[in-house]
Protein backbone atom coordinates (compact mmCIF):
# COMPACT_ATOMS: atom_id res chain seq x y z
CA UNK A 1 0.00 0.00 0.00
CA UNK A 2 1.23 3.77 -0.84
CA UNK A 3 0.25 6.52 1.87
CA UNK A 4 -0.36 9.54 -0.68
CA UNK A 5 -1.61 13.14 0.80
CA UNK A 6 -3.36 15.52 -1.40
CA UNK A 7 -5.21 19.13 -1.03
CA UNK A 8 -9.16 18.12 -1.96
CA UNK A 9 -11.45 21.28 -2.39
CA UNK A 10 -9.42 23.42 0.00
CA UNK A 11 -9.04 20.48 2.60
CA UNK A 12 -5.93 18.35 3.33
CA UNK A 13 -7.16 14.40 2.48
CA UNK A 14 -4.92 11.70 3.24
CA UNK A 15 -5.32 7.43 2.83
CA UNK A 16 -3.23 4.16 2.13
CA UNK A 17 -3.71 3.19 -1.59
CA UNK A 18 -2.62 -0.02 -3.86
CA UNK A 19 -0.74 0.88 -6.70
CA UNK A 20 -3.43 -0.03 -9.31
CA UNK A 21 -6.19 2.41 -7.22
CA UNK A 22 -7.11 5.25 -9.92
CA UNK A 23 -7.79 8.71 -8.58
CA UNK A 24 -11.18 8.69 -9.33
CA UNK A 25 -11.78 5.23 -7.08
CA UNK A 26 -9.85 7.38 -4.28
CA UNK A 27 -12.14 10.66 -4.53
CA UNK A 28 -15.22 8.05 -4.75
CA UNK A 29 -14.22 5.54 -1.91
CA UNK A 30 -11.87 6.91 0.63
CA UNK A 31 -13.16 10.16 0.36
CA UNK A 32 -16.61 9.42 0.08
CA UNK A 33 -17.00 12.33 -2.64
CA UNK A 34 -19.22 10.58 -5.06
CA UNK A 35 -20.10 13.60 -7.31
CA UNK A 36 -17.49 12.58 -9.72
CA UNK A 37 -18.94 9.88 -11.63
CA UNK A 38 -17.59 6.68 -13.44
CA UNK A 39 -19.58 6.69 -16.68
CA UNK A 40 -17.18 4.32 -18.65
CA UNK A 41 -14.23 1.82 -18.57
CA UNK A 42 -12.72 3.00 -21.49
CA UNK A 43 -12.15 6.84 -20.61
CA UNK A 44 -14.69 7.82 -23.03
CA UNK A 45 -16.93 9.99 -20.96
CA UNK A 46 -15.21 12.51 -18.91
CA UNK A 47 -17.94 11.68 -16.17
CA UNK A 48 -15.07 11.48 -13.75
CA UNK A 49 -13.32 15.27 -15.02
CA UNK A 50 -11.87 17.10 -12.01
CA UNK A 51 -8.52 19.47 -11.85
CA UNK A 52 -5.59 18.67 -10.77
CA UNK A 53 -3.42 21.22 -10.34
CA UNK A 54 -5.90 23.85 -12.40
CA UNK A 55 -6.35 21.65 -15.40
CA UNK A 56 -8.65 19.71 -16.38
CA UNK A 57 -7.76 15.96 -16.03
CA UNK A 58 -10.03 12.17 -16.35
CA UNK A 59 -9.82 11.03 -12.98
CA UNK A 60 -9.87 7.53 -14.46
CA UNK A 61 -6.86 8.06 -16.36
CA UNK A 62 -4.05 8.49 -13.49
CA UNK A 63 -3.27 6.57 -10.16
CA UNK A 64 -4.11 7.94 -6.99
CA UNK A 65 -0.55 7.18 -6.31
CA UNK A 66 0.39 9.60 -8.93
CA UNK A 67 -1.70 12.60 -7.41
CA UNK A 68 0.43 12.69 -4.30
CA UNK A 69 1.03 16.55 -3.37
CA UNK A 70 -1.57 17.82 -5.94
CA UNK A 71 -3.77 20.41 -5.69
CA UNK A 72 -7.41 18.41 -6.64
CA UNK A 73 -10.64 20.37 -7.70
CA UNK A 74 -13.88 18.28 -7.69
CA UNK A 75 -17.75 19.25 -8.10
CA UNK A 76 -18.14 19.05 -4.53
CA UNK A 77 -15.91 22.41 -4.28
CA UNK A 78 -17.70 24.20 -7.38
CA UNK A 79 -20.65 25.69 -5.44
CA UNK A 80 -20.08 29.49 -3.75
CA UNK A 81 -18.85 30.97 -0.19
CA UNK A 82 -22.11 30.97 0.78
CA UNK A 83 -23.46 27.00 -0.97
CA UNK A 84 -25.64 28.96 -3.92
CA UNK A 85 -24.66 27.38 -7.19
CA UNK A 86 -21.78 29.14 -9.18
CA UNK A 87 -22.51 31.06 -12.08
CA UNK A 88 -21.92 27.98 -14.39
CA UNK A 89 -24.02 25.54 -12.30
CA UNK A 90 -26.90 28.20 -11.90
CA UNK A 91 -26.97 28.65 -15.84
CA UNK A 92 -26.98 24.43 -16.37
CA UNK A 93 -30.28 24.89 -14.00
CA UNK A 94 -31.38 27.75 -16.02
CA UNK A 95 -31.01 26.11 -19.44
CA UNK A 96 -31.86 22.98 -18.88
CA UNK A 97 -28.18 21.99 -19.34
CA UNK A 98 -28.61 18.24 -17.86
CA UNK A 99 -31.23 15.52 -17.69
CA UNK A 100 -30.33 12.84 -15.59
CA UNK A 101 -27.72 14.50 -14.83
CA UNK A 102 -24.94 12.00 -14.53
CA UNK A 103 -22.58 13.48 -17.02
CA UNK A 104 -22.87 16.86 -15.59
CA UNK A 105 -20.20 16.97 -12.75
CA UNK A 106 -17.55 16.34 -16.03
CA UNK A 107 -19.49 18.77 -18.09
CA UNK A 108 -19.07 21.37 -15.35
CA UNK A 109 -16.08 21.19 -14.68
CA UNK A 110 -14.59 21.16 -18.01
CA UNK A 111 -16.74 24.55 -19.09
CA UNK A 112 -15.09 26.07 -15.66
CA UNK A 113 -11.74 25.37 -17.32
CA UNK A 114 -12.55 26.44 -20.52
CA UNK A 115 -14.09 29.63 -19.46
CA UNK A 116 -10.98 30.48 -17.41
CA UNK A 117 -8.45 30.66 -20.62
CA UNK A 118 -11.42 31.97 -22.80
CA UNK A 119 -14.41 33.89 -21.36
CA UNK A 120 -16.58 33.98 -24.47
CA UNK A 121 -15.75 31.01 -26.36
CA UNK A 122 -18.01 30.87 -29.68
CA UNK A 123 -20.13 27.73 -30.08
CA UNK A 124 -17.62 25.75 -32.16
CA UNK A 125 -15.09 26.62 -29.56
CA UNK A 126 -17.22 24.97 -26.60
CA UNK A 127 -18.23 22.05 -28.63
CA UNK A 128 -15.20 21.74 -29.81
CA UNK A 129 -13.87 21.58 -25.87
CA UNK A 130 -16.44 18.82 -24.91
CA UNK A 131 -14.52 16.80 -27.30
CA UNK A 132 -13.75 14.61 -24.21
CA UNK A 133 -17.19 14.68 -22.49
CA UNK A 134 -20.41 11.87 -23.65
CA UNK A 135 -23.89 12.81 -22.61
CA UNK A 136 -25.62 9.45 -22.86
CA UNK A 137 -29.00 11.43 -22.52
CA UNK A 138 -27.83 13.10 -25.47
CA UNK A 139 -28.73 16.85 -24.36
CA UNK A 140 -25.42 18.57 -26.35
CA UNK A 141 -27.68 21.45 -27.34
CA UNK A 142 -28.68 22.58 -23.81
CA UNK A 143 -24.94 21.84 -21.92
CA UNK A 144 -23.77 24.34 -24.73
CA UNK A 145 -26.54 27.02 -24.45
CA UNK A 146 -25.57 26.88 -20.69
CA UNK A 147 -22.00 27.53 -21.37
CA UNK A 148 -22.48 30.12 -23.43
CA UNK A 149 -24.90 31.55 -20.94
CA UNK A 150 -22.52 31.30 -18.40
CA UNK A 151 -19.69 33.40 -20.18
CA UNK A 152 -22.80 36.21 -20.63
CA UNK A 153 -23.57 35.58 -24.32
CA UNK A 154 -26.44 35.41 -26.16
CA UNK A 155 -28.17 32.02 -26.64
CA UNK A 156 -31.13 32.85 -28.27
CA UNK A 157 -29.43 31.25 -32.00
CA UNK A 158 -28.82 28.14 -30.40
CA UNK A 159 -31.04 25.09 -31.40
CA UNK A 160 -33.20 23.80 -28.70
CA UNK B 1 -22.53 20.07 -4.94
CA UNK B 2 -21.96 16.64 -6.63
CA UNK B 3 -25.17 14.87 -3.75
CA UNK B 4 -27.20 13.57 -6.28
CA UNK B 5 -27.03 9.61 -5.14
CA UNK B 6 -26.87 7.48 -8.55
CA UNK B 7 -26.65 3.76 -7.54
CA UNK B 8 -22.96 3.59 -8.13
CA UNK B 9 -22.69 6.15 -4.70
CA UNK B 10 -24.58 3.70 -2.77
CA UNK B 11 -22.43 2.44 -0.12
CA UNK B 12 -24.42 -0.14 2.32
CA UNK B 13 -22.38 -2.72 4.97
CA UNK B 14 -21.30 -5.60 3.39
CA UNK B 15 -22.16 -4.78 0.33
CA UNK B 16 -20.84 -6.81 -2.85
CA UNK B 17 -19.60 -6.13 -6.20
CA UNK B 18 -20.17 -7.73 -9.56
CA UNK B 19 -17.40 -7.32 -12.42
CA UNK B 20 -18.07 -8.63 -16.06
CA UNK B 21 -15.69 -9.96 -18.38
CA UNK B 22 -16.15 -8.39 -22.14
CA UNK B 23 -15.70 -9.70 -25.41
CA UNK B 24 -12.89 -8.14 -27.31
CA UNK B 25 -13.94 -9.53 -30.66
CA UNK B 26 -16.85 -8.41 -32.62
CA UNK B 27 -18.18 -11.79 -33.50
CA UNK B 28 -16.70 -15.27 -31.52
CA UNK B 29 -17.48 -18.74 -31.11
CA UNK B 30 -17.18 -19.28 -27.24
CA UNK B 31 -15.07 -22.76 -27.02
CA UNK B 32 -14.09 -22.73 -23.03
CA UNK B 33 -14.88 -20.44 -19.98
CA UNK B 34 -13.06 -22.26 -17.41
CA UNK B 35 -13.70 -20.45 -14.00
CA UNK B 36 -11.84 -23.17 -11.39
CA UNK B 37 -8.93 -20.81 -10.95
CA UNK B 38 -11.36 -18.10 -10.24
CA UNK B 39 -13.42 -19.80 -8.19
CA UNK B 40 -10.68 -20.45 -5.46
CA UNK B 41 -9.44 -16.61 -5.07
CA UNK B 42 -10.46 -15.11 -1.50
CA UNK B 43 -13.81 -13.36 -1.61
CA UNK B 44 -15.65 -14.55 -4.62
CA UNK B 45 -18.65 -15.43 -4.08
CA UNK B 46 -20.38 -16.69 -7.21
CA UNK B 47 -19.51 -16.74 -11.46
CA UNK B 48 -21.93 -16.92 -13.58
CA UNK B 49 -22.12 -17.32 -17.50
CA UNK B 50 -24.67 -17.52 -19.82
CA UNK B 51 -25.16 -21.27 -19.01
CA UNK B 52 -26.42 -20.55 -15.85
CA UNK B 53 -29.22 -18.18 -17.89
CA UNK B 54 -30.33 -20.81 -20.45
CA UNK B 55 -34.11 -20.68 -18.92
CA UNK B 56 -34.06 -16.82 -18.17
CA UNK B 57 -35.44 -14.81 -20.79
CA UNK B 58 -33.21 -12.31 -22.64
CA UNK B 59 -33.15 -8.50 -22.34
CA UNK B 60 -36.74 -7.60 -23.92
CA UNK B 61 -36.94 -4.56 -26.54
CA UNK B 62 -38.66 -2.06 -24.70
CA UNK B 63 -40.59 -0.67 -28.27
CA UNK B 64 -41.53 -3.32 -31.34
CA UNK B 65 -41.93 -1.81 -34.30
CA UNK B 66 -43.59 -3.37 -37.24
CA UNK B 67 -42.77 -3.76 -40.95
CA UNK B 68 -44.04 -1.52 -43.65
CA UNK B 69 -46.55 -4.95 -44.40
CA UNK B 70 -47.17 -5.04 -40.78
CA UNK B 71 -45.14 -8.00 -40.01
CA UNK B 72 -43.86 -7.78 -36.40
CA UNK B 73 -39.72 -6.95 -36.00
CA UNK B 74 -37.54 -9.66 -35.75
CA UNK B 75 -36.65 -10.09 -32.28
CA UNK B 76 -33.41 -11.61 -31.06
CA UNK B 77 -33.32 -13.59 -27.29
CA UNK B 78 -30.32 -11.09 -26.08
CA UNK B 79 -29.42 -12.78 -23.48
CA UNK B 80 -28.17 -11.24 -19.95
CA UNK B 81 -25.15 -13.19 -20.52
CA UNK B 82 -23.26 -14.66 -23.94
CA UNK B 83 -24.50 -17.82 -25.16
CA UNK B 84 -22.71 -19.50 -27.05
CA UNK B 85 -21.67 -16.46 -29.10
CA UNK B 86 -20.25 -12.89 -28.61
CA UNK B 87 -21.38 -10.61 -30.79
CA UNK B 88 -20.26 -7.17 -30.31
CA UNK B 89 -17.12 -5.87 -28.37
CA UNK B 90 -17.97 -5.47 -24.76
CA UNK B 91 -20.42 -8.40 -25.27
CA UNK B 92 -20.60 -9.65 -21.37
CA UNK B 93 -20.29 -13.49 -21.34
CA UNK B 94 -19.15 -13.52 -17.74
CA UNK B 95 -19.91 -11.88 -14.41
CA UNK B 96 -18.42 -12.47 -10.91
CA UNK B 97 -19.60 -11.45 -7.57
CA UNK B 98 -17.01 -10.61 -4.74
CA UNK B 99 -16.38 -9.05 -1.48
CA UNK B 100 -14.36 -6.26 -2.92
CA UNK B 101 -14.37 -4.14 -6.82
CA UNK B 102 -11.06 -5.47 -6.80
CA UNK B 103 -11.15 -9.30 -5.79
CA UNK B 104 -14.36 -9.21 -8.91
CA UNK B 105 -11.55 -7.78 -11.36
CA UNK B 106 -9.25 -9.96 -10.04
CA UNK B 107 -10.93 -13.51 -10.75
CA UNK B 108 -12.35 -12.35 -14.41
CA UNK B 109 -8.70 -11.87 -15.43
CA UNK B 110 -8.72 -15.65 -14.06
CA UNK B 111 -10.91 -17.10 -16.27
CA UNK B 112 -9.09 -19.34 -18.53
CA UNK B 113 -11.03 -18.16 -21.87
CA UNK B 114 -10.95 -19.50 -25.68
CA UNK B 115 -12.98 -17.36 -28.17
CA UNK B 116 -12.61 -18.37 -31.71
CA UNK B 117 -12.78 -15.07 -34.25
CA UNK B 118 -15.44 -15.54 -36.44
CA UNK B 119 -15.66 -12.92 -39.31
CA UNK B 120 -17.99 -10.00 -38.31
CA UNK B 121 -19.84 -7.18 -40.29
CA UNK B 122 -18.74 -3.82 -39.06
CA UNK B 123 -21.16 -1.33 -41.54
CA UNK B 124 -24.84 -1.28 -42.23
CA UNK B 125 -24.54 -2.50 -46.25
CA UNK B 126 -22.58 -4.63 -45.73
CA UNK B 127 -24.69 -6.20 -42.77
CA UNK B 128 -27.20 -6.64 -45.01
CA UNK B 129 -25.55 -8.20 -47.85
CA UNK B 130 -26.47 -12.14 -48.04
CA UNK B 131 -23.61 -14.30 -46.87
CA UNK B 132 -22.26 -11.85 -44.71
CA UNK B 133 -21.85 -12.57 -41.14
CA UNK B 134 -25.38 -12.87 -39.20
CA UNK B 135 -25.54 -11.10 -35.75
CA UNK B 136 -28.10 -13.35 -34.35
CA UNK B 137 -28.08 -16.69 -36.21
CA UNK B 138 -31.81 -17.75 -35.72
CA UNK B 139 -32.78 -14.92 -37.38
CA UNK B 140 -30.96 -15.65 -40.64
CA UNK B 141 -31.00 -12.00 -41.46
CA UNK B 142 -29.46 -8.61 -39.74
CA UNK B 143 -32.62 -6.66 -40.87
CA UNK B 144 -34.82 -6.19 -37.96
CA UNK B 145 -38.06 -4.45 -39.71
CA UNK B 146 -37.98 -2.84 -43.21
S1 LIG C 1 -15.06 7.31 -16.23
FE1 LIG C 1 -13.36 8.47 -16.80
S2 LIG C 1 -13.72 8.89 -18.88
FE2 LIG C 1 -15.41 7.65 -18.35
S1 LIG D 1 -27.64 14.44 -18.61
FE1 LIG D 1 -27.80 12.31 -18.63
S2 LIG D 1 -25.85 11.75 -19.31
FE2 LIG D 1 -25.86 13.83 -19.65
Amino acid sequence: MINVKMTVNGKPASGSVEGRTLLVDFLRNSLNLTGTHVGCDTSQCGACTVHVNSKAVKACTIFAADADKSDIKTIEGQANKDGSLNFIQQAFQDYHGLQCGFCTPGMVMVAVELLKSNPKPTEAEIRNYLDGNICRCTGYHNIVKSIMAASGQDVSAIAA
Amino acid sequence: MGLGQYTDDISLTRQTFAAFARSTVANGQIKKIDALRAEKMPSILAIFTGEDFLDVVGNPAGWLINSRDGEPMKEPKRPVLAQGKVRHVGDAFAAVIAETEEQARDAIDALDVEIDKLPAVIDMKSALKPGNALVHDEIETNQCFD
